[in-house]
């Protein structure tokens, strides 16, 4: 909604959205207001700037800098294709901005709110914290593509979110850098970098001598990697089914993949 | 027990707002769109409770572009508090679609608001204004 406003940018900035999404944007922010004015609704707008997770979008262009630079690792990418790599953003963590929501609506009068760290980084800063924290360099790995320009960009955004910390105590704990770490980790760890592709998936037989009793018990430590994930699922196939499968697959529930 | 519907679920915020409600001790309710393909990857870790005790967490389908089906279920639900954070998300997209992202990105959460002022007026309704 912000687009064409310098910055940092607070709840009293005016708008100026630079596509049809940020449009609308705006549409449902008025909307909300005079719900509230109108009707005395509890209702408020979260003004978010950029949060990024593990589970972000893959078009989206942190998430696809850290899964480009997971599967260059894995030898599954060679190159990565961006366009204005000066662009500056406010990126935080998601996990701490639905927190952020959520005080919203426990607040003791409806209020609007930005929510920001307020600190700048550029698509080059996010190239370097990501690819050097797993031993690469990202310059030999990302051209330019022009395509990747937009039409309207937007120079910088940075928000104020000095409201939230007065009102509701809410102030962003992880910044960009760490970000980037965090998510080319989760995406290192992804089967997809590893190349464990459905149609890439290794197969295991077991031998006759293997125990037939199907209640029988067994362990895999390694479960989710390739022989493991192999012996699992010829283990199901065979017959081998347990209580605890499900529960040892779900035993990580904040990975943005569950199981295999 | 309190209880919540989060209208993009299925997305990365909703995921994680899902967590972070059910960590709290909520019921959780999710609108998600009717789709023959699997859309619920985010949240499938969710489907198994964390803690003991019958599932927290149930889905309802449903769409922005649907008000009569938004007034019929928070009229079932009258959820304490609703989180809004539904949308077509992609700007690059948005300029290949502007009429559909108006309707369900705008009108839709007009939708929203309409049916709590109706049928739930209670209710606190967060809107994910963005930047």
């Amino acid at each position: 909604m912000f687009g064409a406003t310098p910055p940092p940018q607070n709840e009293e900035t005016p708008f100026y959205p630079r596509s049809p999404y940020g449009a609308a944007k705006v549409y449902s922010y008025w909307m909300t207001k005079n719900y509230r004015e109108a009707y005395g609704l509890f209702a408020v707008n979260g003004i978010l700037f950029n949060h990024e997770s593990p589970r972000r979008g893959e078009t989206f262009v942190t998430r696809k800098i850290t899964r480009a630079a997971a599967r260059i690792k894995a030898g599954v990418q060679k190159k990565l294709y961006l366009g204005n790599l000066d662009s500056v953003r406010d990126w935080g963590y998601t996990p701490e901005y639905v927190e952020g929501m959520w005080r919203m609506l426990q607040h003791d009068k409806p209020m609007d709110f930005v929510l920001a760290t307020g600190h700048a980084a550029t698509i080059k800063d996010f190239l370097t914290d990501s690819f050097s924290h797993i031993g690469l360099d990202w310059e030999e790995f990302v051209e330019f593509d022009p395509r990747y320009l937009r039409p309207t960009e937007v120079d910088a955004l940075i928000g104020d979110a000095s409201l939230a910390e007065r009102e509701l105590g809410w102030k962003a704990k992880t910044l960009a850098p760490e970000l980037a770490k965090i998510m080319v980790e989760a995406d290192v760890e992804a089967p997809e970098a590893r190349g464990l592709t459905l149609d890439r998936q290794a197969k295991v037989s077991m031998s006759p001598k293997f125990p037939l009793d199907r209640s029988a018990k067994f362990y895999i430590a390694g479960h989710r990697g390739m022989v493991g994930s192999a012996i699992w699922r010829e283990a199901e196939r065979q017959g081998f089914h347990q209580p605890g499968w499900k529960d040892l697959q779900r035993a990580r529930p904040n990975r943005p993949q569950g199981g295999l | 027990m309190k209880k919540a519907l989060i209208i993009g679920i299925t997305g990365q915020d909703g995921s994680y707002l899902a967590e972070l409600l059910l960590d709290k001790g909520y019921e959780v309710h999710g609108l998600i769109r009717r789709a023959s393909t699997f859309n619920t990857a985010r949240i499938e870790h969710l489907y198994q409770d964390r803690h003991d005790g019958k599932p927290r967490m149930i889905l309802h389908y449903g769409d922005l572009s649907d008000g009569s089906r938004l007034v019929s279920l928070i009229a079932e639900l009258k959820p304490e508090e609703i989180y809004n954070l539904g949308a077509q998300s992609h700007v690059r997209v948005s300029f290949d679609e502007p009429e559909y992202t108006g309707d369900i990105t705008g009108v839709g959460t007009t939708r929203v608001l309409e049916a709590v002022r109706l049928v739930s007026p209670e209710s606190r309704f967060y809107q994910a204004s963005q930047f």
